[in-house]
């Protein structure tokens, strides 16, 4: 199972700090949601994470290598970084097809999980007419090809309708439930609860707190993850207050 | 590597620029021999004779070369436009590799083209000497030799095509900095620096050049005309390498 580490992780971006010495490890075998407002760091994070984004210092890697120097990526982890990356006028199965063939990874797999993120019937129409929701569910399906026992996800919840949103737990949960390693950013601090063993917060790329959701909950002695987040994140972001003013 | 030419090979299927495009190609490289059969001798129009065949040949083959440039270039600068660049980096991290594998794909592909194009004109070019009752000789007239070179030279632009989209990109830029300088720059620089023949050295006369059957006083001989392609696509395909491995997505 693929270890994902951050070690005193930086990217800045001119005088701005998107992320600031991150550093953390989801522990493997279970649903991590990495949580923070928007333009907390997340995405940033999991960019560079993939080999998207360069540090400004310290190190993203997996089982101890960055992205770029993995043998077969594709089956040590699948990534959803956007759902907005399939050609428009390329079918569903299409888009697939040239990911699959890419990774050498057999072509009755692409039916597969497109059968797994119910996209079968839509397989043949093309990407560019799909709605929000269907993107993300071929973006999943893409992460899903080469059957990765680690999965990151950047907010796999946006533009889903609330049964979308339904069904991407139910998933996200079964995938966990084959022992595969999740790790999910997202705003939706709610539907997250619901999902996650663990939790990571961030605030201005900064980690808050990095543990179980059942622990933090009884320390905080708090029913909800929304207020806990709040709490956690308010002081960083008064303290932040004072030291501009 | 063959993975990812596959996959290249695929994603050039899937759409239908290629294949509008090498209809486009195939249509004008037909037409050109009937209309040139349908106007020969009329109002000052030359007659046909045995090496027309060479000039049917040649004639499609500026467009052919720019069709694939047209195509490496979109096959390039699209991967930024329609975001599918992400999930290719994904596939393959290093950069160089997927660079290689669009350069060698599209060259493959600018190949095949050529030959199309040649078996069209040829064909087509072939029932229109016929039927005016003149002789085919496609071993005379340099024909042979325009049969190797043309498609060589439109590979070649199939990979400048990469390498400026990739370059750049941006398919708006690419495509107006590639006009820019194909009917601008080079028209403006020979005579600016005061050097006709500099036409020669710059990529489009580097094409005529090569493909020329006789070599005027002052012109390149096809050799070095090649080689200057050549140094023109590896500074090109050199710089996007380098740039690719710096620039973030």
């Amino acid at each position: 199972m693929a270890q994902i580490e951050f070690h005193e992780l930086t990217k800045r971006y001119g005088q701005v700090i998107a992320v600031d010495r991150l550093t953390l490890s989801p522990r493997p075998g279970r649903i991590t949601g990495f949580v923070g407002a928007n333009g907390a760091g997340k995405t940033t994070t999991i960019r560079m994470l993939l080999g998207l984004t360069r540090p400004s210092s310290g190190t993203a890697t997996i089982d101890g290598r960055p992205y770029a120097e993995l043998r077969d990526p594709l089956r040590s982890i699948g990534a959803m970084v956007d759902p907005n990356v399939f050609h428009p006028r390329r079918t569903g199965r299409n888009a697939l097809r040239v990911i699959a063939r890419a990774a050498d990874i057999p072509e009755a797999r692409v039916d597969h999980v497109l059968a797994l993120v119910g996209l079968t019937n839509a397989a043949r129409r093309r990407a560019g007419g799909y709605s929000t929701g269907m993107r993300q569910r071929l973006a999943l399906a893409a992460a899903l090809l080469g059957d990765p026992d680690t999965l990151v996800l950047d907010e796999p919840a946006n533009g889903l309708d609330p049964e979308g949103v339904h069904w991407l737990r139910g998933l996200i949960k079964s995938l966990a439930a084959d022992g595969r390693t999740v790790f999910v950013s997202s705003h939706l601090l709610a539907e997250l609860a619901q999902t996650i063993d663990d939790v990571v917060i961030i605030a201005q790329g900064r980690l808050i707190t990095h543990e179980p959701v059942s622990g933090l909950l009884a320390r905080a002695d708090s029913a909800s993850l929304e207020d806990v987040y709040l709490e956690l994140t308010q002081s960083l972001t008064d303290s932040r207050i004072k030291e501009t003013s | 590597m063959r993975s990812l030419i596959a996959a290249e090979l695929l994603k050039l299927r899937t759409t239908r620029m290629l294949a509008v495009c090498v209809g486009v190609v195939a249509l004008f490289a037909a037409a050109l021999p009937i209309f040139s059969g349908a106007v020969a001798g009329r109002r000052g129009e030359p007659t046909l004779v045995p090496s027309s065949l060479a000039d049917f040949l040649h004639a499609p083959a500026q467009l052919t070369g720019g069709v694939v440039l047209l195509v490496g270039l979109l096959a390039a600068a699209g991967e930024f436009r329609h975001r599918t660049i992400f999930p290719a980096r994904l596939e393959e991290p290093r950069t160089t590799r997927l660079l290689a594998a669009k350069l060698i794909t599209l060259a493959a592909v600018g190949l095949v083209v050529g030959i199309a194009m040649e078996a069209v004109a040829t064909l087509a070019g072939t029932i229109v000497l016929a039927r005016h009752h003149i002789a085919v000789e496609p071993l005379a007239h340099g024909i042979p030799r325009l049969a190797v070179i043309l498609p060589a030279v439109i590979a070649l632009q199939g990979i400048l095509g990469v390498a400026i989209g990739a370059l750049l990109r941006n398919t708006a830029a690419a495509i107006g900095a590639t006009l820019v300088w194909a009917f601008i720059i080079e028209g403006i620089l020979p005579v600016v620096t005061n050097q006709p023949h500099l036409t020669n050295w710059l990529p489009s006369g580097a094409i005529r050049e090569i493909t020329s059957n006789h070599t005027p006083a002052g012109q390149l001989v096809p050799v070095a005309a090649a080689a200057v392609l050549l140094a023109y696509s590896a500074v090109l395909v050199t710089a996007t390498a380098i740039l690719d491995r710096s620039r973030e997505i």
